[in-house]
């Protein structure tokens, strides 16, 4: 099983244990990605948080919140096991930096987007330390590797998480794939803009707060799987889901030598704060 | 206000480096100059980005669930993190006492840094290189005496359950007879915990 994978399945246990042990209902499906994952995805987050509020309503109701050292026994390989485990061999697993020395950075075009994506080609990234933004990213390099999440920040130019790949560097050095996030035709103002007056009156004026919306640009450009994995009240959380339905987005795109332009599937996280300030 | 640059942070690691579920976070900056160094940007003091230790708490608490429920926490590495004592100090407090800290280091640093932050730290993951101080001058730049009295002083002040000491095979710079002089004489010294291994060259 690739790492992540295992990642997310240990995780997930933990999350379960938590659940059962405080009498929380948490509900965990089955994954259906079949690329690896670094672990986690915006859904797992999301179950995380659910589970952090369900505590901290346990604990104001005076009952106490079961966490700690719940699920030590999942994770048998702790440090005496590191320690007597001969042959440990390092990879570039732990390492972060390598990746930085080429300012390995895809050309991201949007802010606070959370990407997964399935890209079904053995290229690369395109390199541009100019334009990007925090970002996660879920690739597949079936037959070839396994990449899993990188992310990136825009202040930050050499600041990279959860690398975990083989032979990352030479594969982004040698090809050059630019990659294109899925956006809101007009860009994200113009999204707030849409929102903004599309809420119009019907919008709770006195609603406060950050919203985030998950959901997956289909190659067409049309929503799906839209989410509200953080809410700010039942009924904004509502209109602002629908408002998701009718939207058309440009698609996330993966390009190759600029003549090869391909539209896949990406899932999104899109972040709003609530009362919206439009220009 | 207590800044530090920080150049990588990964989360969810599960068995590389501490008990439970942690987040390591690699300081800029180190001492040495290690011929296979897979992080050479971290000896940069200036490379990374600009972090205070709230900025820091507030990012990596998303895990806090994980962390509690597996005694995981934070593994500070880098670059060298006994260079940042202040920050971790800080650290500390934000974090609280139920997080499991621990630092990945390569001990040669002031002592007066770790005596400051051995009380608030639950572990070290030390890199020996080779016992052999040409071995290490060769391979590091740097002389291991320094590397070796903090060693031995944190064997004698607490646990040394706490210390997991990895000595690596580092083709061309040490044979398996080096490695088996230092893990002899790590042994002597107190050592309960080993991690040989090899280096991967690439």
């Amino acid at each position: 099983m690739a790492r992540g994978k295992q990642t997310c399945k240990i995780l997930k246990e933990i999350r379960k244990q938590i659940a059962e042990e405080n009498d929380i209902e948490l509900v965990i499906s089955e994954c259906t990605y079949q690329g690896d994952c670094l672990g986690t995805c915006p859904k797992c987050e999301a179950e995380v948080r659910y589970l952090e509020r369900e505590l901290e309503k346990r604990q104001r109701l005076g009952k106490a919140a079961v966490v700690a050292g719940l699920s030590v026994g999942l994770l048998g390989a702790s440090q005496v096991a590191m320690a007597q485990t001969p042959d440990t061999i390092p990879s570039r697993n732990d390492s972060i930096v390598d990746i930085l020395d080429g300012y390995v950075v895809p050309k991201i075009q949007q802010s606070d987007v959370m990407l997964m994506g399935k890209i079904p080609m053995t290229s690369c990234y395109h390199v541009d330390p100019k334009r990007y933004r925090t970002v996660m990213d879920m690739f597949d390099f079936s037959g070839m590797r396994n990449l899993s999440v990188v992310g990136f920040d825009l202040e930050s130019p050499d600041r990279i998480e959860n690398v975990d790949t083989d032979d990352y560097v030479n594969v982004l050095i040698n090809n050059s794939l630019t990659f294109y996030v899925p956006q809101f035709e007009g860009g994200e103002s113009d999204l707030l803009e849409f929102i903004s007056q599309n809420l119009g009156k019907n919008a709770d004026g006195n609603a406060y707060g950050d919203m985030e919306v998950a959901f997956t640009v289909e190659p067409n450009g049309k929503l799906s799987h839209i989410d509200i994995i953080k809410g700010v009240n039942e009924q904004l959380d509502a209109q602002v889901a629908a408002l998701f339905k009718f939207m058309e987005w440009k698609p996330a795109i993966w390009e190759q030598k600029s003549e090869d332009k391909f539209p896949f599937a990406c899932q999104c996280v899109q972040k709003l704060h609530f009362p919206m300030i439009t220009h | 206000m207590t800044t530090a640059k920080i150049f990588g942070i990964s989360r969810h690691r599960l068995t590389t480096d501490g008990e439970g579920v942690t987040t390591l976070v690699a300081f800029s900056g180190c001492p040495l100059r290690c011929k296979y160094c897979l992080n050479k940007a971290s000896w940069e003091p200036d490379k990374g980005r600009l972090y205070t230790p709230q900025m820091l708490f507030e990012e990596v608490k998303i895990d806090q669930l994980y962390f509690l429920a597996t005694k995981g926490g934070i593994t500070f590495g880098g670059g060298e993190p006994l260079l940042q004592v202040e920050f971790i100090k800080e650290f500390r407090e934000l974090c609280g006492t139920q997080w499991q800290i621990v630092a990945e280091t390569c001990l040669n640093v002031p002592f007066k840094n770790l005596q400051a932050l051995d009380p608030i730290l639950d572990g070290y993951i030390v890199d020996i290189k080779d016992m052999n101080p040409e071995i290490y001058k060769v391979y590091t730049g740097k002389d291991n005496a320094l590397t070796i009295s903090n060693l031995q002083w944190l064997l004698q002040h607490g646990d040394p359950n706490r210390i997991i000491v990895r000595v690596p095979h580092i083709p061309d710079f040490n044979t398996d007879e080096d490695v088996e002089r230092s893990k002899k004489r790590l042994e002597t010294m107190g050592v309960k915990h080993i991690d040989e291994f090899n280096y991967l060259i690439r």
